[in-house]
């Protein structure tokens, strides 16, 4: 299965008469993708707002941020959300590299102070994943009576159909970089005493409140999935979505996934990228031992691997589903490297990991949640409200925020050089 | 900052020349200039500053009088108008060291200079004041005296400059229990894939986060009569009273609350909240007995299986939880629990 990533580069956003690319330009005509998405009567109202890098701008209360992609010829625009069902991951898809839609949760929960932040220059733009790029954000306030699902459910499909809209197939094709995905790679035979890595992404979990019906995997929930093997080009063209919960990544961070990009670079005759499973994080304890059990069995026979990188959902819970899944590896003869979050309020780093399995001797950690951030004043706020527990004025001044808010800080997928040391 | 360097120097009886361990009495004194390692001080500092006075003090007479001889060392302090205090290196000199920590926290806060010792990883005035005083690493011996010094005022003259200190490995000092968010110059997920591989070839790697070490804990032996025990209910899984009277907190608790159940056979008719943000609580909200099962307790002690049920039950919030307050936590909660003659503990969590 062989995927195309055209990415044509954006280095500014306008509204305009016409949506297209023009010379690195995204424009957006304002009022024919208002209409779209205003036609979900899930929603009281619509407003697009442009943010730009280094404008003197915070957006707050952010649900999703997502990268403008759509499929050039045959294929399923996010299968089961957009489109139909057909498998991603084939064909060439147009991308915009340095664009993103931003979708805002307006009915985030108080005890969320802003939710999460992302400023366009400053500090902020410094440790955030987002701050270099320029953004369609889209206000849409849900309709009166409408239950915190539904309203998710509508925002998830109108952040897709939004950056499907953008990336739509225009004439600027000339100058597209492409990024081919597959495997095995190229014309590339592997040596016999090659290394087969493989890649666990944990990426659901029940742990905190889930919807009937959330889409996260081909428009669909995964509650009760078992552990299963997916093509990485599925991942990275559309198949997942983050689901509604803050799961430490975004659906722009899984299409642009760090490690299955990483596995790819590595491809060689020595370097085998064996493949992928896809599984969730359990909350209770019959389920975590089944699946543990189940992925090991998957790498083992299925994919024949030496080696796992793992990466996990949320919090500390997650981390046990690691550590009991590395544990029956290592029994079956396979290493494997979690990455992980501090998010222990231990100040003496021998003491927060969540886990003291053997096997687990080597673990990266891609950042320390809690670490308090001061993020300074700004002219302009994107998002919250006048009144209710987001206020936005109280965005605009200097705010003091765990660092986990300034969005993309900490990646859950390895996405930036985010580490933690001891001082 | 302007022209040379002031740096003040403690030391004590011995690096101070008086005398060994019978002159360990001796008061405070200041002599102007350096003396012995001090002058290794100004060897390394090269003429951009120099030790303006050396205070010495014996041993015994710090740790017998340490508060009066701490506010006599900052008097003297104060009149030299330093840039930055030095103490020692100490070495595993005990008292020394533990003399040293004191004095570099004292002058820190009460002038607010930087303050740089040096001893070596047994002493105790390592564990003492590492939190708040920079130590340098130094090996037992004094034979290691120019190294200590060198590395002692190389991290002085940087918190002067304001620059970003480095990490312990780097600049030489024992980790002061301060996490801080970092950037490497490969990505979490190469970081991720380097380490496996290195690992898969038999190459070295460096874990980024250590394995924790826990003790081995004891169980306690069985409740020799069931029938005849006081049971108590307990709970990491943040049930409080509605409005959260003890203010627990909801991630990172530093407490436990103690709450009436005595009259109550269902936890249904107590007026509650779940205070916790690490699970999905909307289950037990409906319906707290899935959380703390006073109804099946009742029933339990109405049928004689237990003794009693025990009139309060405790509670406190289990996510993020540092390590150190868990214990505690346990601790008094274990105290109070054998203060009221309770023998065991049904403890549920989330």
């Amino acid at each position: 299965m062989r995927l195309d990533i055209a990415s044509v580069e954006i280095r500014d956003i306008q509204f305009g008469n016409r949506t297209t690319v023009d010379q690195g330009t995204l424009v957006v005509n304002q009022d024919e993708l208002t209409g779209l998405l205003a036609k979900d009567k899930r929603f009281a109202s619509v407003e697009l707002y442009l943010a730009r890098p280094g404008e003197n701008t915070r957006i707050i209360g952010i649900f999703d941020v997502i990268e403008p992609r759509a499929k050039i010829g045959p294929g399923s625009n996010f299968p089961g959300i957009v489109d139909g069902l057909n498998r991603a991951g084939s064909g060439t898809t147009r991308a915009l590299k340095g664009a993103s839609v931003v979708l805002l949760d307006q009915l985030i929960k108080s005890t969320d102070g802003f939710g999460t932040v992302i400023d366009m220059q400053g500090d902020g733009a410094e440790l955030g994943l987002y701050g270099r790029n320029c953004h369609l954000v889209i206000d849409a306030r849900p309709a009166p009576g409408i239950s915190r699902y539904d309203y998710l459910a509508a925002l998830r499909k109108a952040g897709c159909e939004a950056a499907v809209y953008l990336a739509q197939p225009g004439q600027e094709m000339a100058g597209a970089r492409v990024q081919t995905c597959e495997l095995p790679g190229s014309g590339v035979t592997e040596k016999p005493d090659a290394l087969r890595i493989g890649y666990l992404f944990q990426i659901f979990s029940q742990q905190y409140d889930t919807a009937p019906g959330e889409a996260v995997l081909y428009g669909g929930s995964t509650v009760g999935m078992l552990p299963t093997i997916i093509h990485p080009n599925e991942i990275l063209d559309g198949a997942l979505v983050k689901g509604y919960a803050e799961t430490g990544f975004d659906t722009y961070t899984i299409q642009n996934h760090p490690m299955i990009t990483d596995l790819y670079k590595r491809v060689s005759r020595d370097f085998v990228f064996a493949g992928m499973v896809i599984a969730n994080s359990s909350v209770n304890d019959n389920e975590r031992a089944r699946n543990a059990l189940l992925t090991a069995g998957l790498f083992s026979s299925a994919l024949r691997v030496n080696g796992v990188v793992m990466t996990k959902i949320f919090g500390g819970a997650s981390n046990i589903d690691l550590a009991a899944t590395a544990d029956r590896l290592e029994e079956l003869g396979i290493k494997s490297v979690p990455v992980i979050q501090v998010v222990a309020w231990e100040s003496n780093l021998g003491d927060v990991l969540l886990f003291n399995t053997p096997s687990l001797d080597a673990v990266v950690c891609s950042g320390w949640i809690h670490q308090p951030t001061a993020l300074a004043a700004v002219e302009r706020v994107i998002g919250g409200r006048a009144d209710g527990p987001l206020k936005e004025a109280n965005a605009r001044g200097e705010i003091r925020i765990e660092r986990r808010y300034v969005r993309g800080s900490i990646n859950n997928l390895g996405a930036s050089g985010a580490g933690i040391a001891q001082f | 900052m302007a022209s040379e360097l002031r740096v003040l120097h403690y030391l004590n009886q011995f690096f101070g020349q008086i005398g060994g361990e019978e002159k360990a009495n001796i008061e405070v004194s200041v002599v102007e200039g350096p003396l012995g390692p001090g002058r290794a001080v100004n060897n390394v500092l090269k003429g951009r500053g120099s030790v303006v006075a050396t205070i010495i003090c014996g041993d015994n007479s710090f740790v017998e009088k340490q508060e009066e001889i701490s506010r006599r060392v900052l008097e003297i302090a104060e009149s030299y108008h330093p840039d930055l205090f030095l103490a020692g290196p100490a070495f595993n000199a005990g008292r020394y060291g533990v003399a040293c920590g004191a004095l570099c926290k004292a002058i820190q806060e009460g002038l607010k200079i930087p303050a740089v010792t040096g001893m070596f990883e047994e002493n105790p005035g390592v564990d003492l004041y590492r939190k708040e005083v920079y130590i340098i690493k130094t090996p037992k011996s004094a034979g290691a005296m120019l190294e200590a010094i060198q590395k002692m005022v190389g991290l002085g003259t940087k918190l002067l400059s304001g620059q970003e200190i480095g990490t312990p490995e780097e600049e030489g000092y024992f980790a002061r229990g301060v996490l801080r968010n970092v950037l490497f110059g490969r990505s979490g997920a190469e970081r991720a894939l380097d380490m496996l591989l290195a690992k898969l070839k038999g190459e070295p790697y460096k874990t980024e986060v250590p394995l924790p070490k826990y003790n081995r804990v004891s169980p306690s032996a069985p409740i020799p009569d069931l029938t005849s025990a006081t049971i108590a209910l307990v709970t990491d899984g943040g049930l409080v009273p509605k409005g959260n009277p003890d203010k627990i907190e909801s991630l990172a608790a530093t407490k436990f609350g103690i709450y009436p159940i005595e009259n109550l056979e269902d936890l249904r008719g107590m007026a509650c909240e779940v205070n916790h943000v690490g699970y999905d609580s909307r289950y037990v909200s409906e319906d707290p007995n899935r959380l703390v099962p006073l109804d099946v307790m009742r029933s339990l002690e109405k049928e004689g299986v237990i003794g009693k049920l025990h009139e309060n039950f405790l509670a406190t919030t289990g996510v993020a939880t540092s390590f150190m307050n868990c214990q505690q936590i346990g601790r008094e909660m274990a105290k109070y629990l054998q203060s009221q003659q309770v023998s065991g503990v049904l403890l549920s969590s989330t």
